[in-house]
């Protein structure tokens, strides 16, 4: 996962946001998850089909959270998508 | 960060905010078999939704919180733009789900639907003997056909489930449809609830399985693995079920009411708007305030713990949307 890479959305998915968090039907298993709220908010941002970085630059503004543990967290969770086949990179 | 909540808990959450989460779209009620204890009426004086109509509810419902669309009939695949209003709700990213008796699915429908990658497809199989499930749809070959498709989208890698409705006809089936689930590798859903037809008529219950039919279906261990029947001790609030809260079912015509069984009408939309029958219509407010202690007989009877009453069902076969369902009644005396 590079920094630079764009990420979006797989059309096999379907999402939905309920109480302010993001359930998703993930078609590999088929399974419903849950994401947290940071996982939400990262959700969100991928639909706007910006680059890794840019997800990782919002995070730390919003969170206020150092930019090392916003790039852990993203990358992690955004790894986590893309071996369930619910991102693929651009 | 990503979490697996349990469904019951996700399923209270979208209930307790009124979000319609599940939306169960009756497409067509014609239907190219004539099953012996199908519910369903036809009005051939009405007029169904156009596909126009469709995609604008379709529309409505994502907004208002819906994620999954279950599309059924009738059978759904006999509409010429069943195709079109899928792909439409999988392009608004919405999970689908189809209810299929799987005749009209040969191999370029199967890639079709494959394509739109569909939650599930549930396929009604009523027997391992072409004879007897022939018998129960009355239309000769319909075995054959049904067979064929969910072979065709099992290789295809398409979640595929039985339906099987368990009468007095199939009683001697039931086991032998589990084994051929396993063998086909396919999931399996059983009901021997056999309800009134939607205007009422009780003619499909003559199809209903005897006292000690039903008690033997109902204590079947590997039955019980694969249903949420007599599982025992529910709560109060688990008692008063989801209809018109996290689900609500739509009919060819528009009528909405607050789940497939519960036929209350709220509203049609072909003269309202789905947020305005959701949020506004008397009906639907109505049934979301009925309490526990509201059913007066059932809330004070002492098997409710062990009862899976359906509202639908007592309204349709016993006449009172708050009183007991005789059926209900029935199987929890046969659980206690």
């Amino acid at each position: 996962m590079k920094l630079d890479n764009y990420i979006v959305r797989s059309n096999k998915i379907a999402w939905q946001i309920v109480d302010g968090l993001a359930m998703i039907v993930i078609p590999s298993e088929p399974a419903l998850c849950a994401l947290n709220s940071t996982a939400t908010r990262i959700w969100e941002l991928i639909g706007e089909g910006q680059k890794v970085d840019y997800i990782v630059q919002k995070l730390c503004a919003e969170f206020d959270v150092p930019e090392q543990e916003a790039r852990d967290e993203a990358i992690g969770f955004i790894e986590e998508l893309l071996s369930k086949g619910a991102v693929e990179i651009k | 960060m990503i979490e697996s909540p349990s469904i019951a808990g996700m399923w209270k959450r979208t209930a307790e905010l009124n979000i319609p989460f599940t939306v169960m779209m009756e497409l067509t009620y014609q239907c190219n078999l004539h099953c012996r204890h199908c519910y369903i009426v036809n009005n051939d004086e009405r007029q169904e939704l156009t596909l126009t109509e469709i995609t604008r509810i379709i529309d409505e419902v994502r907004d208002a919180g819906t994620l999954f669309i279950v599309l059924t009939g009738g059978e759904a695949l006999i509409r010429d733009d069943f195709f079109a209003i899928a792909k439409y709700i999988r392009d608004k990213g919405l999970a689908l789900m189809l209810i299929t008796n799987g005749t009209l699915i040969d191999v370029v429908r199967a890639d079709a639907i494959a394509e739109l990658n569909p939650f599930r497809v549930g396929i009604s199989l009523y027997a391992t003997k072409p004879e007897i499930h022939d018998k129960i749809t009355q239309v000769q070959g319909s075995f054959s056909e049904t067979i064929s498709a969910i072979k065709v989208l099992k290789s295809k890698k398409v979640n595929v489930a039985l339906k099987c409705t368990i009468i007095k006809q199939n009683m001697g089936e039931y086991k032998e449809l589990l084994v051929l689930a396993k063998s086909l590798g396919v999931g399996a859903d059983f009901s021997p609830f056999i309800v009134p037809k939607d205007n009422g008529s009780k003619e499909p219950i003559k199809y209903r399985l005897a006292d000690e039919e039903l008690e033997a279906v109902i204590s079947d261990s590997e039955l019980n693995k694969k249903s949420n029947y007599g599982q025992g001790s529910r709560k109060e609030s688990d008692f008063i079920c989801d209809a018109g809260k996290s689900i609500c079912a739509i009919s060819p015509y528009g009528d909405v009411y607050p789940c497939i069984q519960l036929r209350v009408n709220a509203g049609n939309l072909q003269v309202n708007s789905f947020k305005e029958i959701w949020n506004n219509g008397e009906e639907l407010l109505g049934i979301r305030d009925i309490k526990f202690e509201h059913l007066t007989q059932c809330s004070h009877c002492i098997l409710w713990s062990n009862c899976a009453r359906c509202p639908g069902i007592a309204l349709l076969e016993d006449g009172d949307l708050f009183g007991p369902s005789s059926l209900a009644c029935k199987l929890a005396g046969m659980m206690n």
